[in-house]
Formats: structure tokens, sequence, C-alpha cells
């Protein structure tokens, strides 16, 4: 320990008088670590301390993990023996002991099973030093003491110094036939002439060997037995050589048994994940990844989604992809890294404090500023270092990859951080950058967004341990900027067809010039190029002008001079770039063009529409039969993040970055539209006529225009009822349908309620219904922005036409709304907002078989 | 409807109402003009007698007809379009044609019917008409719009000419559109007439300024409100909301006409520049890049941007809102009385809310109308017709002073008409009833037709 805590000077009996007189009796606190190559050595000395200890009248636990024979007998009548599952985990068994030793409190005493037989169930030798270093501290501070046993040939010496550096008591058995040495190597606060040297047993008491010469005999002797030992591997270790091993001589059993074992402890947990890994990624393939592994544990869900996908890919259609698909160049630091961390910074009792159902968030913001102000284990830095070597001075992409992540069901869409890194300097600069972009990362997973997130899923007590995909951002230098060619999202299934004769099926892409960010959010007054891939030619606009208005103006770039992620008119960038694919990316927009000769500025003025890509080249074959071959391999609908990288005649070469199950919006899993709902219970139910995907959302609260109000009010009146709307969406964070006549979002305030994107952005579902008048009738197609903002926000949408027998709408359904004062202007009356309280509404909508449907669940016929 | 009209026009709105079943906008349009008039009818008593307004109220002639188009897939398609040739007491129909899912005959004789007057008070030989079909552009091919446009004026050339009905462009139709159909008039007829369109592009018979006009003419129509007080646009502060065409180029002329324009705005934000609106380089961010306006204070770092800003609250002596529908409510108007704003002339349509109008009105501010304001757009079609008439091509200054001439008109028209009915200064009043006067005259000089 590093400090200097206070420690009672109580002392405890070891059960054998001629040891409590070597070391001057243990004290309350202590932790006492027997380094033993038998356990039964460990066994000799356990029993007395614990008959010992129960004479007086102390608590003893003995917690059972290990596959050896007990250290003690269950039938003890003073030994209370808790079973603990090791196979669960670093984090899950270091929890539960954690816990375990918290609610036992101060003052119990513990006998621990051999910490060596972790090494069998799950961890690394790093891990078990981790548990330790975790463990110890709280035992001292309920004041406690504790026995551990451990194997010394089956830890390296880092581990053992820190299990020497973390403990109090440390004592090394030896045994040469049937002579016994016990040799204190560490007795914290104690000290005596012949303390520390080896004593010989003899008759109960302990003699220490003074005669020098005997000592080196005995020395010598035991380094002879330890000579032609085999040093024993740790389970990881071991597993990643018996693999080799196997592929080295074609055993297919091995093969296929090994590779197995290496899925559960380097992919994934999860059943759907494991089936995808188990068919795609080859023992060969996984020993490629423990390569560019930092440290050991999981790679997460993220890079396991980019390496299934593009194995998928070059198994599927091999001549196809080994041509336009670049290769990766990923790197991963493992779960056990960030634990590594944590433990290495003295976090450990902040997580545990934070994974309580009390501090769940309110434990959180310290525990980020914990992690941000951290600092990295030694051995871990070093490879941190190799990394960095290896990618030179090229930018890299530190990316969140959590187990959890990209999962089916649970995306953690942009939960969690990713940061780009120039990756330029010296090269401690660039360490130090990359140290504070992996803490950044790490520290992402305590947001409140994350947090939350979780929780509305119930994962909030899974184990979600931080590992990281490292990856070389695809692209190019040009002068002082780096960038890709393009970048985008694909979706395998289109969710916003917005004309009939898009097929959902045929799927969609938003794509941007530069980094890809701009694709992934939606950015305020800027546009990503969206479109269906049967009919990339279609775009929500008017005319051509329109198509320019809402294109991509703003372009993402590394700026190397800068250091940072950067955002440029494309304006600046052409000034300061002449090599930049515009020919194949945009067209020249001549009126503009027109206009910026007149006021003196450089043209041509160019527009990110995309058409030469599309038209001229392979691209959206390309990208269709990408997402097809995937949704295929997934067997369920996809969403990928790419870089296109443009040959010299302009054909694209994919960059697949990320790959995960496409999300419901609103809750997990498959949705179904439940059957037999009864009228009584509907709010509304529509056949088709449907944007999002599959949704699955719970209401708490309902917005809505009253149509027959609205009709009746004049020009000015309607602009007031848009900002109104504004104001009461703002007013909460609850889930809100937002329900009205006609158009939202339109210009016109005869056509609907001429709102803008950011007045309702908050809302979970909008819907649009036909009125009777014959004007005001649903078409979200017709607000193109609005449009872009849907598919970028996720928003629902729905189209009621009432007077169709595919629709029933059922306003009156509603409960009562929020009372209005007597004397409120007709505009308040317009507005009516419902809380929904213990009777939320749920929205569902299955894509495959086109229904949709917005219900009470909790009404029922006995109602 | 609002307000309750004179005993004399009630019936006549009753009529309307009964003749024109379930339109609804154009009942609004009608009561609108409706209410303006019983002190028009109290002094032009024939008006009455002749029956005037009933007429006015009946377009002359209303065409719906069928438009079948193949789209690319060779699938037919049919879509129904109009043509409603309102009033042509002063010169050919003159007005837009829409393409948008909404068309209905309901709406174009709104639109049409509005556009009678708003014609009229440019003091153009121009009648009133509108069109559209219930055709959506949107997602359309460049040959799709082509062969539906053909469609279209296959039927609709037999009722079009230069001196009959001349359309021009509206939402959904644009440059594009417009050389489509004119394409296919000629081919049908045989003749060149190119006034038979307005909004064509500048290599066939367009005008130059259009770009420009609205916005210029709004500024024109304010110097003519501040002379009317012996003042001008020389050394005041103006701020001008929006930052689309009808804002840039009434900043452009305010700047010419030596105004300061300290403020501009788009739909996030609002810039403010003491030094002087810096117009290059909001043509830069608007018209070249395309961005934000909040880009300004990129190259000038001294002017300051606010997100979601209130730009009526920048203090000023001119107002000119050129950006939306009822962006300037009650309390805006207040608050720029109380900072000393002297007058507010409308580049958009309908900016200010009544509340608005009457707070303006109440303050005796000069207060321009968007209907007599921004009249600027409308007569430059006119002009593009006469330019044609006269097989001329005007240069963009003789363009502009034309333009000038009319907005000047324009102005000298509605403060007439209102001190003519006791309302001095009162544009609206002065506005809404001269476009009237000059149609029912000219109506009843030409008997009953």
């Amino acid at each position: 320990m590093n400090h200097e805590p206070h420690q009672s000077d109580e002392r405890v009996s070891t059960g054998l008088a001629g040891l409590d007189e070597v070391l001057d009796h243990l004290r309350i606190g202590d932790n006492v670590v027997w380094r033993v190559s038998d356990l039964d050595d460990y066994r000799r000395f356990v029993l007395p301390f614990v008959n010992a200890a129960a004479r007086s009248g102390r608590r003893i636990i003995y917690l059972r993990f290990g596959e050896h024979a007990p250290v003690i007998d269950a039938q003890h009548p003073s030994v209370q023996t808790i079973r603990i599952d090791a196979l669960g985990g670093f984090e899950s068994f270091t929890s539960r002991v954690w816990h375990l030793i918290e609610q036992h409190g101060p003052g119990a005493f513990y006998v621990c099973d051999s910490l060596s037989e972790l090494l069998n169930a799950w961890a690394t030798d790093a891990m078990v030093g981790n548990f330790f270093r975790v463990v110890c501290p709280l035992l001292f501070e309920l004041d406690t003491v504790a026995w551990f046993a451990l194997h010394p040939e089956r830890h390296s010496r880092m581990t053992l110094d820190r299990i020497r550096e973390t403990t109090q008591v440390l004592i090394d058995v030896h045994r040469h036939q049937q002579d016994v040495q016990i040799h204190p190597i560490k007795a914290w606060r104690r000290q005596s002439p012949t303390m520390f040297l080896p004593h010989r047993e003899q008759d109960g008491h302990f003699q220490p060997i003074t005669d020098s010469t005997d000592a080196t005999r005995l020395q010598a002797s035991l380094e002879q037995e330890l000579l032609h030992r085999q040093p024993l591997l740790d389970y990881w270790d071991r597993l990643f050589q018996d693999a080799s091993r196997a592929i080295a001589t074609g055993d297919r059993a091995a093969t296929e048994r090994l590779q197995e074992q290496v899925l559960q402890v380097l992919i994934s947990r999860d059943p759907q994940i494991l089936a995808l890994a188990r068919r795609y990624l080859s023992l060969a393939d996984l020993l490629s990844i423990r390569s560019r592994l930092v440290g050991s544990g999981y790679i997460g869900g993220k890079a396991t989604g980019m390496l299934i996908a593009r194995n998928i890919l070059i198994a599927e259609q091999p001549e196809l992809w080994q041509e336009h698909l670049e290769p990766h160049d990923s790197s991963y630091l493992g779960t056990d890294a960030y634990y590594a961390f944590l433990v290495h910074n003295g976090l450990w009792p902040a997580i545990m404090r934070q994974r309580s159902a009390s501090g769940y968030l309110s434990e959180a913001p310290a525990l980020r500023e914990g992690i941000l102000a951290g600092s990295f284990p030694a051995e871990i830095r070093c490879e941190l270092e190799r990394l960095l070597d290896h990618y030179g001075q090229y930018p890299i992409l530190v990316r969140s990859s959590s187990l959890q992540e990209d999962g089916f069901g649970n995306a953690f869409a942009g939960k969690y951080d990713s940061v780009f890194l120039v990756n330029q300097g010296s090269p401690e600069q660039r360490l130090a950058a990359f140290e504070d972009a992996i803490r950044q990362v790490y520290a992402s997973s305590m947001s409140e967004d994350a947090l939350v997130y979780r929780q509305q899923r119930d994962l909030d007590q899974r184990e979600e341990p931080m590992a990281l995909l490292i990856q070389r951002v695809n692209g190019r230098f040009h002068n002082r900027y780096y960038l890709p060619d393009a970048a985008g999202v694909g979706v395998s299934r289109n969710t916003f067809t917005w004309d009939s004769h898009m097929d959902p099926k045929a799927g969609m892409v938003r794509l941007v010039m530069g980094l890809g960010t701009r694709a992934v959010d939606r950015i305020e007054g800027d546009h990503a190029c969206v479109m269906a891939l049967d009919h990339p030619g279609r775009q929500p606009f008017r005319n051509q002008d329109e198509s320019y208005r809402f294109s991509q103006h703003l372009v993402d770039v590394l700026d190397l001079a800068d250091g940072s992620l950067a955002t440029r008119p494309l304006s600046q960038l052409l000034e300061s770039t002449s090599d930049l694919p515009m020919t194949q990316l945009a067209e020249v927009d001549r009126s503009a063009s027109e206009r910026a000769r007149q006021i003196g500025l450089a043209g041509p003025v160019w527009r990110l529409t995309f058409q030469p890509l599309v038209h001229k080249t392979a691209f959206i074959d390309r990208l269709a039969s990408l997402l097809h071959t995937l949704e295929q391999g997934y067997e369920h609908p996809v969403d990928v993040e790419f870089t296109l990288h443009l040959d010299r005649h302009g054909e694209p070469a994919f960059n697949l970055v990320q790959c995960r199950p496409l999300a419901t919006i609103g809750d997990t899993g498959p949705v179904t539209v439940p059957e037999g709902l009864q009228t009584r219970q509907l709010l509304f139910r529509t056949e088709g006529h449907f944007m999002g995907g599959n949704i699955n959302l719970s209401i708490a609260r309902v917005i809505r225009v009253d149509a027959s109000v609205y009709a009746d009010l004049s020009t000015s009146e309607r602009h007031e009822v848009a900002r109104l709307i504004g104001l009461q969406v703002r007013t909460e964070n609850a889930r809100t349908l937002l329900i009205g006549p006609g158009r939202w979002g339109t210009s016109s305030p005869d056509l609907g309620v001429p709102v803008r994107f950011s007045d309702i952005a908050g809302v979970s579902a909008l819907v649009e219904v036909s009125e009777k008048s014959g004007e005001m009738v649903p078409d979200l197609s017709y607000g193109s922005h609005f449009f872009q903002d849907l598919v970028e926000t996720g928003t629902a949408y729905a189209a009621l036409f009432p007077d169709s027998s595919h629709c029933q709408y059922y306003p009156d359904h509603l409960p009562e709304p929020d009372p209005v004062d007597s004397d409120a202007s007709a505009v308040e009356q317009a507005v009516r907002v419902y809380h929904l309280g213990n009777q939320p509404l749920q929205l569902s909508a299955d894509v495959a078989s086109q229904q949709l449907a917005c219900y009470f669940p909790a009404r029922r016929a006995t109602e | 409807m609002p307000a309750t009209l004179d005993e004399k026009l009630e019936p006549i709105f009753q009529d309307v109402l009964h003749r024109n079943p379930g339109e609804k906008e154009f009942h609004q349009a009608v009561h609108e003009v409706l209410e303006t008039l019983g002190p028009v009818l109290v002094k032009y008593p024939e008006f009455a007698e002749q029956k005037i307004i009933q007429r006015i109220c009946e377009p002359e002639r209303q065409i719906i007809f069928r438009v079948p188009w193949q789209d690319d897939k060779g699938e037919i398609h049919i879509n129904r379009a109009f043509r409603v040739e309102f009033n042509s007491a002063l010169g050919p129909y003159k007005g837009g044609m829409r393409f948008h899912p909404s068309v209905y005959l309901g709406i174009i004789k709104f639109l049409g019917f509005e556009q009678i007057f708003k014609n009229a008070l440019t003091g153009l030989p121009i009648g009133g008409g509108k069109g559209g079909s219930d055709f959506d552009p949107k997602g359309k091919s460049d040959s799709e719009i082509m062969r539906f446009c053909q469609s279209l004026m296959t039927e609709l050339y037999r009722h079009l000419g230069e001196y009959t009905d001349v359309p021009a462009g509206d939402i959904g139709v644009g440059g594009r559109e417009i050389g489509y159909l004119f394409g296919q008039y000629k081919r049908i007829t045989n003749r060149y007439e190119s006034g038979v369109f307005t909004g064509k592009g500048l290599d066939w018979g367009g005008s130059r300024a259009r770009t420009e006009a609205t916005g210029y003419g709004t500024v024109f129509f304010t110097q003519e409100m501040l002379k009317a007080r012996g003042d001008s646009l020389d050394g005041k502060t103006v701020v001008v909301s929006g930052s689309g065409n009808v804002a840039i180029y009434a900043i452009e002329k305010a700047h010419e006409l030596g105004a300061k324009v300290i403020a501009c705005s788009d739909s996030q934000g609002i810039i403010v520049d003491e030094k002087g609106i810096n117009l290059d380089t909001v043509k830069r961010i608007k018209e070249v890049e395309r961005r934000r306006i909040s880009a300004y204070t990129e190259f000038h770092k001294h002017a300051k941007y606010v997100e979601d800003g209130n730009i009526w609250s920048v203090k000023c002596d001119v107002a000119l809102p050129c950006a939306t529908q009822n962006e300037l409510n009650g309390k805006d108007a207040k608050t720029l009385v109380e900072n000393g704003c002297i007058a507010v002339a409308e580049g958009a349509n309908m900016p200010t809310t009544p509340e608005g109008i009457v707070l303006f009105q109440e303050a005796k501010l000069a207060y321009g109308p968007g209907k007599a304001a921004n009249a600027g757009g409308v007569a430059t079609s006119a002009l593009e017709m006469q330019q044609n008439a006269s097989r001329d091509s005007w240069s963009f200054d003789y363009t502009q002073s034309r333009l000038e001439e009319i907005m000047i008109d324009i102005h000298k028209n509605c403060f007439e008409t209102a001190a003519e009915f006791g309302a001095e200064g009162n544009y609206v009043l002065g506005a809404n009833i001269n476009g009237f006067l000059r149609v029912a005259r000219s109506m009843n000089a030409m008997g009953v037709i």
C-alpha cells in the first residue's frame, strides 16, 4: 500500500504458537498470502488458524470457488462456506466477493481457495492480480483477517510483485522431501532480526535457518526441483497456444473445440452473436484477432460486428469483395485492459458504489472524473506505444466496443464516444493524445445518456465492460486535411419509403463527403444525401434548386495543422485543395457559380448530389449487394457504416467500419402487433402509411391539434399554434406522440400545421391525419427537409386516412386532456395535451405485415 | 369569419358561399375584400347597381381538364389541372401555375381572386387568373416533368395567348417547367409568342432584374412612404428579416439609397452588424455556399449572432419583414414602435399579424402592406410582357428604372386612394380599394359582360 493507513495493534493468532512467535502474531486487517506448490501445505496452516479464530468467537467465512478439494471441511461447525461461481468472469466474480465482504461487515475472518484456480476458470494472470488489488484494501478497511493461497509458478513476476505490494503478510512454503520450511517474505510493520529468514518446522516450532551454508543448500535444492518444470501458463495463454497447435497439426476436432472456447472468452456471451461468430470466424481468424489485442478479454460488440460482417462478405461473395472490400487495419483493447485501468487507479470502490441502485446515476459523475484523471498500467502503456508505432502518423479512430454494443436489440447508437486522433506530433505527444482518447471513451460509459439507456432496457445490472476498437482512418491526405473520399450509413431495409414505388427491402443509404460523422447524426442546417437503393435517382425534392439547397455544404475533416476534427464549408475546402473527387461526387451549380463570379469568388460552385457516383459507377449495385448479403448472414436487417475509396476511374472500394442488427425504434426485440385488440383500446390503427421500420414505443404524452378548432383559426392564429406546440414539446422530456391535421411542417397553414422541425425534434412519433375538408392531406414527402430530419432523428411517422377501410382513428378514446383556462384563446384550445399517467399508449408497428397500432394495453374488456 | 359585412355586401357574400360550396379559402379571400368595400359603395353607388361586385366574385371562365402522362417506367398517371380566368377587365388574365398535390379548384379560385387586385395595384394592363394541377413534381425525373407539362399544354394551349391568358411560375413551376410548357405551346401553335409566358429564361425573352424585383420594389415603396412624410431612407438604420432573395435585394437597394442595414436573419437566428451588413458576405453564405447566417461571424468577427434571436428587438428606423408569414406579431410591433421605428414595409406575404397592423396604424407609423410593397415581382412579370410585345431585350438598368416608376405609381395610387376615403396614410385601405376601383371602373365601362 502506498499510503500508510492505520492498523489496529490487536493481535490475532495463527493457531500455531511457533508461527505466532515467528511473525509476532497477525494483526487485525492482515491479508495473508501463502505461496504454496502443494495445497496440503496451505491446509495444514489453515486449520489451526480457523480453530483459533473459532475459539476467539470470530465469524469465519470460507470463500469456495476452486475446483480443488476444499481446504476446510464443509461440516466445520464454526465456518460458513459460501460457494461462488468463478466462471462468471472478472467483474461478476469480483463484484460478488465485494458484496459478500460488505455484507458480512467488520471483524469477519476469511479463508479463500487458491487464487491460482481462477486461471483455470477465466482469468489471465494479470486479472488475478487485479482481483487481489481490489479485494484486499476492502478487507483491510473492514478489520478482517483473510487468508489466500497462490501457486508461485503459475504467475508472472509482475503479478507476484503486485500481490506482494498489496498484501500485509506473504509467506512462502517450501517442501523438500519431508522437510517443510516457511519463509516469511513480508509482514507489514513487523520485524525481528530473524523474521524474514527461512524457518524449518520441527515439532510445531519454527527454527530460523541461521547457517548460511544450510540456507544456500536449501535454495539450490529448490532450484533443482524447479529446473525441469515447464512454466505454467494461465488459461488465456494456454488456450491460444493450444489453438495454434491445433491449426498447425490440422486436428479438426481440437480446432472445433478450441474455436468454441476462444469464442466464449474473446468474442461474446450473447447466443445470437456467438452463432454468427461460430459460422464466420474461424480459429485462425480468432488467432489473428488475438495478435492485435492489447490486454485480454472480450473485444466487444462493435469490433465483433465489424469482423463478422467482413467475413460474411468474403465468404458469401468472394470474387466481388476480395476486390472491392478494403482490408481492415484494426486493433483492440480487450475488456481486461479496462478493468486493469480501473483497478490501477483505485476506482473499483467507485464502480461498486455506482453499480448500486441508489448510486447508479448519482455516483457516475465522480467515477467519470476519476477515469478521466487516471493513468495506465505500465504494461498497457508499452502496448499502446507499440500500437502507435504500427499506425505511424496515420490518423486513427478510437471507438467504444463495449460488451453489449451492437447486439441484437441494443444498438447503443451514439451512447458512447468515438474519438478521432490526428496522430501528429512527437511520439510523446501522440501517446498522450492516444491515452486521453482512451480515457474519454472509457469515461463515456458513465455518461447519463448511456446509463439511462441501459436502465430503460434493464441492462443496468449487467456487466458492460468497455473494450476499444482502434481503426486506421480510411482516407487521403489533402494538404492540411485528411478525409475519406466519402462515407455513409447503409440500411438493408428502407424504413423511410416516401414513395409508394419504393421497396422497403431494397435498402437505403445516407452519404456524405468526408468523415462519416456527418452521415450518422442529424446536423442542423446541413444534409446528407439520402437515397433509396432501388430508386437512387429519385429524391424527395421538387426541382434542382431544392436538391442543391438540401445537399451537404459542410464537410467533416481531420485538420492536421490544428490537430483536431473540424468542420469546413465545402467551398473553403476547395480553396485549399485541388484534388478532391468533385467530378465523381458532385455537380456544378451553374446559377451559384455565376453568382460567385459576380461577387468575385472563384468558381465553379459544386453541389454534393452524388449523382455521378450513382449513375456512372457500380456504387449502388455494390452497396445493395453488400447490405443484402449481410442481412442474409445476420438473418436480420442490418445497419452498416462505411467509407469509400475511389480509384482513378471513380469506382468505389468499400471500407466496412461497423455492422449491427437494425434497431427497432423504441424498445427492443421483434415487434408483433397484438391480435384481438378491442376497439375500446385503440387510438388508431392502420395498414401501411407509416415510416420508421419496426416500432415499439410506450407513449407517456400526446399532443394533439384539434382539427375542428384548427379549421376555424385564421392564418396568423395557425402560426401561433405552431409556436405553442414547440413550447409544449420542449416543456417535458416524456415520450410524446404528436398528432394533427394535414401536414406537419408545411409552409401553408391551410395545409397543416406550420411548425419548424426544431419545434418538434423531441417527439417520438409524428402522426398526420387526413381531414374531411380534403385539403389537409397527410404526405410527408411534401416537406423534403422534414423527411430528411425524420430519417436522421429516427422519428416514427404515420399517416392516417380515417375514411379508408384500412384505417381506424378514435380521438375520443383519449382521456381528458390537461385543463385549459375558461378564458383560453382559440389557439390554446386548438392544442390539447394529454398526460397518460399509468395508462400509457403503446405504439407498435411491424414492417413485415405493414400493421401499425396505437393502443392502451391497460384497457381490457373487464373495464 | 371575423367582421360582419356591410348590409349591402352580406347578401353578396352569402351568394358566393352558396355558389361555391366547400371552397373555404375562396370564401375567406372574398370576405376579406368585401370587408373594405363599404365606403366604396357609398361613393360609387353605380357599382352596386351594375352588380360589379357580384360579377367580380364570379370567374369569367373556369377550366378543368384531364392530364394523362407516363412515368419513366411507362406507367400511366392521370392528374387534374385547372385554369381559372377570373377577370380580364384590365388586361389578359395573368397569374401563375401551381403544381402541388394540394391543388384543387378552391385553392386556385382563392389565389386567382387575390391576383386580380394584386395585379390591378401595379397599374399595369394585366388581369387576374391562376392555374395549376394536383401533380406532385417531387421526386420526378426531368423526363417525367417534361411529359407532364407537354400533356398539360396540349389541352391548355387553346385558352392561352399573349392577349388572352399569360401564365407564370408558382409553387412547383420554375424555369424548367416554364420552358417545357412554352416549348409545347410553340410547337402546337407554330407561333413564337414569347409573351404568352412570363418567368422565362434570359436567353429566350426573360426579364432581367426578376430576381431583384421584389426586394428592390419593397425598398422603392418604402422610400416613397418616407418621401410622403418629407423624409427619405438616406441615413436611416434598417433591419431586414430573412436572407433569401427578397431580403438580399432589399438590403442591396437600401444600401444604395443611403440607408444602413444592420441586421438580417434566417430561421435559426439573427445577425447584427452595427457597421452595416456586408451584402457580399450574405450572398456568399446564402447563394453560393448555402449555409446558415451564423457563418457571417466567421467573416466579420465584430458582428453578433443570436441563435433564435428576435430581429424586431433591434433598434431601427425602418423595418422590412422579408422572411415569412406571421413573423411580426403585436408584441414585436410594440417593441418597434417603442424603439422609434417610423416605417415598416412588407417584402414577404402577410408577415405582420392583425394585432401588429393595428398597433402600427394606431402609432401612425408608415405601414406598407405586402400587397402593395411587394408588388415588384408581379410588376416585373408585366414588364416582361411589355418587353416581349416590343420584341426587345431590355437592360437591367432600364428594367429597374421601369420597376421604380411602377412602385412610385403604386404608392401614389394607394396614398391618394386612402386620402380620398378619409384615411390618409392608411396604405392597407388604400391598396385594397385602389385595386378594386381600377377593376370596377373598367368593368363598368365595358358594359354587362
